[in-house]
């Protein structure tokens, strides 16, 4: 039984072609839990690859020859890449009907019963993978036992959806036993950076977010996560620029485990750098800033908003002030420009008043303390409370997430933000010139962009719209340029 | 906020810059909550650094111009390689200063 796991894009339009986009257009890591999953597969012996379509020139059909080869199929599905993952499914069936389709990942896991019922896959696996891959397979082989996989989600005879309680979370000590992921066969410089993690699920419950595990911390042993970064020497020589990214969401939540990696990093004389994730919250502790601070990359830190109100109703409860306490630390100890805040503007309930004032403590924060700032629309996450309330209201459909490009469409923008295109335009042209201001002046250079910001992506969609802004912009500060039309 | 670090002098490529961060968020306040200013800033930014003898070629001010555009495009942080976008570095001299707002 030959086995692969299809690592799909996100993909996009480029005139009748689909190409990998979005976010994985220019992905700098590879994503991890395929190649873990295939790392506990290849571990039982099992023949197994990893298809990794990130990065690729093209997305289409002629895709599915490269999979022709294999019995059992893994694909796995965040949401974002669900369009690209399901039309990859139908071609693979349509040629190959034998080919077995498994799926699994957070958005197999959140609307399960709507894609068996709609697509021919022949398994989902609710939950984490790590304890149902063997099960699964052994079920396949005999063609009896399917009744004991956890999470497995089939149709029956009669068309009825069964859907088996899913596998209990991996332990601590279980997270410690896991394999490598199987980086072997990683293309050399396709990736800036090795994916790891070191601890899984998220204290947190944040509005905005869908990650299935919420209030669900497990850490992994500081010890076991050291061992393991040094045993992925060989598949870190293979990237780029040789350094981690680790995925977990609460990297730094306990202070003294966060401490102690770098402890052990330091004592074992480890060339070691990594980008990690991080909370306000816990860097203000400057005993955990200045443990992490010799071995950060880059970090990113989720401050969301500065309005109170906000930061209420997404369920993010740390003070505005504690935002700019966390900036000073992180500019004492040296890292404050390997360090990007991100900030989320323009939800349900935020007037254009409101993202002014958000945005005028946003830019004083890069001017006083020199850090980065990530600063994006806010667009709904399937799966989201925010999401469910745009569901429930009939802004959205679930079928609205089978479309290419469904996070970057219009409707998609207009149910996740309340203003209107000319407040838009506005507020981005107000970021626009505070941008400009700050590339101006900074000793850096002009290449220097310490706000990263992008246009809302349905107005970049229209040409037409786009434009007659870019003109009135140009044309206000050099006439001649107002000639030169913007093409995609 | 005042402190050492206030101070923004440096030399970058023969221009020189001399401002301060108290004067820097004066602008960008401006810029943030008066529209008549943002307004004169988007208007104006190129004959006011002409006044200073900086002229400005038209591939740097499209560059500043769209440069986020270019990178949701191109999917990459935009890399400007025209040596002559340093020379907009001296508008901070004539912007920074504080305009009494409208």
């Amino acid at each position: 039984m030959r086995t692969a796991f299809v690592i799909t894009p996100i993909i996009e339009r480029d005139g009748d072609v689909l190409r990998p986009g979005y976010l994985d257009k220019v992905r700098s890591n590879p994503h991890l839990g395929p190649n873990l999953l295939a790392g506990i597969l290849y571990s039982y012996s099992i023949d197994v690859t990893v298809v990794d379509l990130v990065c690729n020139e093209s997305f289409d059909e002629q895709i599915v020859e490269q999979l022709d080869q294999y019995d059992v199929l893994f694909f796995s599905s965040n949401s974002t890449n669900w369009p690209g993952c399901g039309l990859l499914i139908r071609w693979l069936k349509s040629k190959k009907p034998s080919a077995i389709v498994i799926l699994g990942g957070i958005h197999a896991t959140l609307f399960a019963e709507d894609i068996i019922r709609r697509y021919p896959v022949d398994y989902i696996v609710r939950g984490e993978g790590e304890k149902v891959l063997m099960p699964l397979l052994d079920a396949i082989r005999k063609g009896i036992g399917f009744e004991d996989v956890p999470g497995l989600v089939v149709k029956n005879a009669s068309g009825g959806v069964i859907q088996n309680p899913m596998a209990s979370l991996l332990s601590p000590q279980e997270l410690d036993e896991l394999p490598l992921p199987l980086y072997d066969r990683l293309t050399p410089g396709k990736y800036r950076s090795l994916t790891v993690e070191s601890s899984r699920g998220c204290f947190g419950n944040c509005a905005f977010c869908a990650i299935p595990f919420k209030k669900s911390w497990r850490p992994m042993s500081p010890e076991r996560f050291v061992d393991k970064i040094e045993l992925l020497e060989s598949a870190r020589s293979k990237t780029l620029y040789r350094y981690f990214t680790i995925v977990d969401d609460c990297f730094t939540s306990d202070h003294d485990r966060a401490i102690l990696i770098s402890k052990i990093i330091s004592d074992r004389g480890l060339d070691f750098q990594a980008t990690f994730d991080a909370r306000v919250k816990d860097l203000l502790n400057e005993k955990l800033v200045e443990a992490i601070a010799p071995f950060t990359k880059g970090v990113l830190i989720g401050a969301e908003s500065f309005l109170p109100n906000t930061l209420r109703r997404i369920g993010k409860y740390i003070e505005p002030k504690s935002i700019e306490k966390c900036a000073k630390t992180m500019h004492e100890y040296g890292i404050a420009k390997d360090t990007v805040f991100s900030f989320i503007i323009g939800f349900p309930w935020e007037s254009k008043r409101d993202i002014r004032e958000n945005i005028s403590q946003i830019a004083n924060l890069v001017l006083t303390w020199g850090v980065q700032v990530y600063l994006q629309w806010h667009l709904l996450t399937p799966g989201s409370k925010l999401w469910q309330l745009a569901l429930d209201d009939g802004h959205l459909q679930i079928t609205d997430i089978d479309d290419v490009e469904f996070i970057t469409s219009e409707r998609w923008f207009r149910a996740s933000t309340g203003l209107t295109d000319e407040e838009l335009l506005d507020l981005s042209d107000i970021v626009f010139a505070i941008k400009k201001v700050m590339m101006i002046t900074s000793p850096q250079g002009i290449d220097s962009n310490p706000i990263t910001f992008m246009l809302p992506p349905h107005l970049m969609k229209r040409s037409e719209r786009l434009n007659t802004w870019i003109e009135a912009y140009e044309r206000r500060a050099r006439p001649e340029l107002a000639a030169k039309k913007w093409t995609q | 906020m005042k402190s050492d670090n206030d101070c923004l002098q440096f030399e970058r490529d023969g221009v020189k810059v001399n401002t301060t961060r108290t004067q820097m968020a004066a602008l960008i306040n401006n810029l943030v909550f008066d529209d008549q200013f943002r307004t004169r800033f988007s208007t104006s930014y190129v004959d006011m650094l002409k006044k200073e003898g900086i002229v400005m070629d038209e591939e740097t001010i499209q560059k500043l111009n769209t440069q986020n555009l270019s990178a949701i495009v191109s999917g990459l942080v935009p890399q400007t390689k025209n040596p002559a976008a340093v020379a907009v570095i001296a508008a901070v001299i004539v912007l920074s200063t504080p305009t009494p707002a409208e």
